[in-house]
């Protein structure tokens, strides 16, 4: 008998604050036989936790779809159906603030009914503008804008009555904001309200907060941070990029027995003061003077009188959505490993890990000791702090100490992230001790959903790496880096990774808000911007803003691919179905930009972003052109939304894009490609792509594999790919029977290889092959960063062929998951786990003197094909 | 095996078997396939010290060092140009000396590098 358990809406447990019109249900189910499977299910949607139960006593669990009783918004009937993940619901229209109970059952394959679920509940947030009563609001003091400015506090009292059923905070910010009631900090999300669109999208949350507001008076604080609304943002040094003018929109939502409600919203009520923060920026860290503190300002009887008052602003708010990703949270808290003292005479400490985040300081000492904490990835081969590779990003802290006799006094940033592992102290209080500093790690709460062992350490290493990577990059947005002054969505990044994300972590939410932006800002031709967030259109990105609008072929592809993978890994088909439009724009945009023969020539592209160009100036290897990358790619969108189309139902769109790629590839085909098999510059990126998307008429594949393989060969086993080639490489190489291969590849420590930096003490994966060279100096520091996304996309081949597990794009969401592992390269081992969308996949395999062990994990509802060597 | 619990089909198809299973947890097990099967061919293993070790990773090994020193000579390790070659795998720098780095003398190091192993 199944017992459907993980109940989720729209990707969270329990989610409050949503404005999807209609709500995606799910669950998973554990089952104690094999081959248990869903045959039929059956959701009640009640008004109140005691509906469904009283539903489900009073005999409703007869009833069919449709059928309804008082307090039952939902009954479905017993549905005949497989499915357990997005499940819309399908009743009448939801209210603003309406929070909505659901229980689950199920049928197994013996038709034998399951029990009901435990009750789990969603609750709607404001749907639109028209439920916002409160109005933007900004401190009514003017500033100079040019440069960073004290963080304001907002404050309003109001008085409460007794019986307070429920209490619920909508609020939103331009720049960030940090929310207190009557004292206590509201929510764990930090950075918020994250980082959208901000022209086309503006992120409220909702917080629960009955247990905070009591009967009587009561207080709303508000900390406001310039964030990337208006801190510095991009690479050109400018600032107010969105506007410059920090403000606040905020409701509170007050409910009492018997059903009264009141609302308490941002209004000119509220007054405003400078606080402790004397400066915050994303890039530039944050200096937070604690003798300007302001005690009890967030709590009720404050004295207010000498604060300023606050003004409306005027700003829309039509573009207010409610958040649909994960926030970012504090995760792992890391101690420093040791503090050491550099040959300049700094005191730095050493956390051990190249992370992002931020350090909590705690240190006692006399009021205006100013402690400064500068942040970095590396030391230079001195040992000293080295912050070139930061460009003008100060990533700086400093707390002055307000000088409490007996206590230690406690510090942490508010507006600000860093990317480092060493810190260097200044002005510490004494002798710092490891225990003075506690890193703490920062990243959107994308819950862990994959892990992968092995025998080799080294590749155990890397997979850390990887995961690093993943979570410094997951700062709201998919970002290209978390240090220097850029960390900007960039497109080729994320697409270049979405599929290894998707083993590490659930990634759909946290994409699905990105891709509203991507689509938020795609232009009117469908052409993708270069980042997204689209920055570049709005600030002078140098050399890039004459492209602007050209879009980038690998870069804007994300619009087609990241849809795509999430559709894959998560069998959602309403992402599909929203972004549908935008998928198109960008590829008929393309086709627009091709030539009549469908080779795309011109504009601007980044290529094979960093590949491998040699060490000697006067024998350059061959570098892939870029009408090659761009026509392969301009080939495999169309062939992704042809499968899109087909996914969704239209026929006629599948028919065209099909047949739209197959003449980009009869074109890639006579342009790129000889008789014999050798594509372009004969260079691996040239032959993976070729290979990967099926550009090649199937009599031309072994003999282009063959020269793939032959050139790695002649590399010495190096790969010579860039960010394009290589999420790849090794794929193409398992698929045409080279994984010896693609093992030495992977085995590979020598530069460049995943490897070497490993081998280097990387603990993050870098942007560059050689970010420290073999001689121990660095890249360019213009360019080099240390925690990089996307040479990590290695991260899917250990997952899809070392360990095996691979989805079947028939059954998305690995409702039919492939168990199809390739030893190699000398492994004894190798162990994964994915906690897919129906539950928990595991492939483990052990090589033993004498023969093979496969151990495999198939979650009710999913079914496998195991594929072993036989002989 | 096919009619084994939650085993819905298997089939041989070339070399290799198929098998179609429902839920649960399931542990195969293949003679087709053992240790010194994989290990076959497998040039390089990281971690593993051998002629696809980078020259700073093999000095960096007693026995490695050892062995170098003896098949090489020790003026080998005071050449001033070694620096350069330093984070290559030795196979490579055997490329710019083939005469000093034969393959009778990166055989005769393997060979101690294994037996230490």
């Amino acid at each position: 008998m199944l017992t459907p358990n993980s109940l989720t809406c729209e990707y969270f447990t329990n989610p409050i604050g949503l404005d999807v019109r209609r709500p995606r249900l799910s669950w998973k189910a554990s089952a104690a036989q094999r081959g248990a499977r869903q045959t039929a299910y059956q959701i009640v949607v009640g008004e109140s936790p005691a509906i469904p139960s009283a539903a489900l006593r009073t005999g409703l669990e007869a009833s069919s779809a449709g059928q309804t009783a008082t307090g039952v918004l939902w009954d479905t009937g017993k549905v005949m159906s497989d499915t357990s993940v997005h499940v819309p619901y399908a009743a009448a229209a939801l209210q603003p603030g309406q929070r909505c109970y659901w229980r689950v059952r199920v049928w197994d394959e013996n038709d034998a009914a399951s029990d009901w679920s435990e009750i789990a509940f969603w609750e709607m947030g404001l749907l639109d503008s028209a439920n916002w009563q409160a109005d933007w609001i900004t401190p009514d003091w003017d500033e100079d804008v040019s440069q960073s400015q004290p963080a304001p506090l907002l404050r309003r009292s109001f008085s409460a009555a007794s019986d307070i059923v429920a209490a619920r905070i909508h609020v939103t910010s331009l720049g960030l904001y940090e929310l207190q009631l009557n004292g206590q900090r509201v929510g764990d999300a930090v950075l918020t309200p994250g980082w959208t669109s901000y022209d086309h999208r503006l992120q409220y949350q909702t917080y629960d907060v009955t247990a905070l507001v009591r009967e009587g008076d009561n207080a709303l604080g508000v900390m406001l941070g310039d964030g990337w609304y208006r801190g510095y943002l991009g690479f050109e040094g400018q600032r107010n990029v969105y506007g410059d003018r920090l403000a606040l929109l905020l409701q509170l939502h007050l409910t009492y027995a018997g059903g009264r409600t009141e609302i308490i919203g941002s209004d000119t009520h509220w007054r405003a003061a400078r606080g402790p923060i004397q400066m915050a920026d994303i890039y530039m860290g944050e200096t937070y003077d604690a003798r300007q503190e302001k005690p009890g300002w967030d709590e009720a009887g404050y004295d207010d009188s000498e604060w300023h008052g606050v003004r409306q602003l005027d700003h829309a708010k039509d573009i207010v959505v409610a958040q649909v990703g994960p926030p970012v949270r504090r995760h792992e808290q890391i101690r420093p490993v040791r503090i050491l003292h550099s040959p300049k005479g700094e005191t730095i400490s050493d956390f051990g890990q190249n992370m992002v985040g931020w350090v909590q300081v705690r240190a006692r000492g006399p009021a205006g000791t100013v402690i400064t904490l500068r942040h970095a990835e590396v030391l230079d081969q001195q040992g000293n702090l080295y912050t070139e590779n930061l460009r003008p990003a100060k990533q700086t802290t400093r707390y002055t100490l307000k000088g409490t006799a007996n206590t230690d006094e406690v510090f942490e940033p508010h507006f600000t992230f860093q990317g480092f592992q060493y810190v260097a102290v200044e002005g510490f209080p004494g002798e710092p001790t490891l225990d003075n500093f506690t890193g703490i790690v920062l990243h959107s709460d994308t819950p862990p959903t994959g892990s992968f062992e092995c025998s080799n350490a080294l590749i155990n290493q890397l997979q850390h790496n990887i995961v690093w990577g993943q979570k410094g990059n997951s700062v709201d947005v998919p970002t290209d880096c978390p240090q220097r002054d850029e960390r900007l969505g960039w497109t080729g990044d994320a697409q270049v990774f979405i599929r290894t994300a998707c083993f590490n972590m659930n990634v759909a939410a946290f994409f699905t808000k990105w891709l509203r932006d991507l689509n938020a800002d795609q232009l009117p031709s469908g052409s993708v911007s270069f980042v997204v967030p689209d920055v570049m259109s709005k600030t002078d990105s140098g050399a890039l803003n004459v492209f602007h609008g050209s879009g980038s072929a690998a870069w804007s592809d994300a619009a087609v691919i990241c849809p795509w993978t999430i559709y894959l890994c998560y069998g959602d088909t309403r992402l599909l179905e929203e972004q549908y439009e935008s998928m198109a724009g960008w590829v008929n945009y393309v086709r627009s930009q091709a030539d009549e023969d469908y080779v795309w020539r011109k504009g601007f592209h980044f290529g094979d972003w960093l590949d491998y160009r040699g060490t000697f100036a006067l024998m350059p290897a061959p570098v892939t052109n870029n009408e090659l990358i761009a026509t392969a790619f301009f080939a495999y969108s169309a062939d992704l939304m042809a499968n899109a189309a087909r996914v969704l139902g239209k026929t006629s769109d599948a028919e065209r894009y099909a047949d739209l790629a197959h003449k980009v590839k009869a074109a890639f085909n006579d342009e790129f490609v000889t008789a014999t098999g050798r594509v372009g510059p004969n260079t691996q990126t040239a032959y993976v792509l070729a290979l990967h998307f099926d550009l090649l008429p199937e009599n031309l594949r072994p003999m282009a594999a063959a020269r793939l393989a032959e050139e790695i060969r002649q590399a010495h086993y190096h790969l010579t790919t860039g960010f394009v080639g290589t999420p790849y490489l090794c794929h193409v190489l398992s698929r045409y029977g080279y994984t010896d291969v693609a093992y030495e590849l992977l085995n590979q420590e020598s530069y460049p290889s995943w490897l070497y930096p490993v081998k280097k003490g990387a603990t993050t994966i870098w942007e560059r092959w050689d970010g420290i060279k073999p001689d121990g100096s660095f890249q360019d520091a213009d360019m080099n960063s240390f925690n990089h996304c996307a040479y990590g996309a290695i991260g899917e081949w250990l997952y899809r062929v070392v360990a095996g597990i691979e989805v079947d794009p028939a059954e998305p969401g690995y409702q039919h998951v492939l168990f199809q592992p390739q030893p190699g390269g000398g492994l004894t081992y190798a162990r994964a786990t994915l906690d897919s969308p129906y539950g928990l996949v595991a492939s483990a395999w052990e090589l033993t003197e004498a023969d093979f062990h496969l151990s495999i994990t198939v979650p009710p509802n999913v079914h496998a094909t195991v594929r072993l060597p036989a002989q | 095996m096919t009619t084994g619990s939650g085993i819905l089909s298997a089939h041989v198809a070339g070399d290799v078997a198929i098998i179609e299973v429902g839920s649960g947890k399931y542990e195969f097990v293949t003679t087709g396939l053992n240790r010194a099967k994989a290990m076959a061919g497998v040039r390089h293993v990281a971690g593993r010290l051998d002629r696809y070790s980078t020259l700073r990773d093999l000095l960096a090994n007693d026995v490695a060092r050892t062995a170098l020193t003896q098949q090489l000579g020790p003026a080998f390790l005071q050449a001033p140009e070694l620096e350069r070659v330093m984070d290559m795998p030795l196979v490579q720098v055997a490329g710019f000396a083939p005469q000093l780095l034969t393959p009778e003398k990166l055989d005769a190091i393997e060979a101690v590098l294994d037996a230490a192993v």
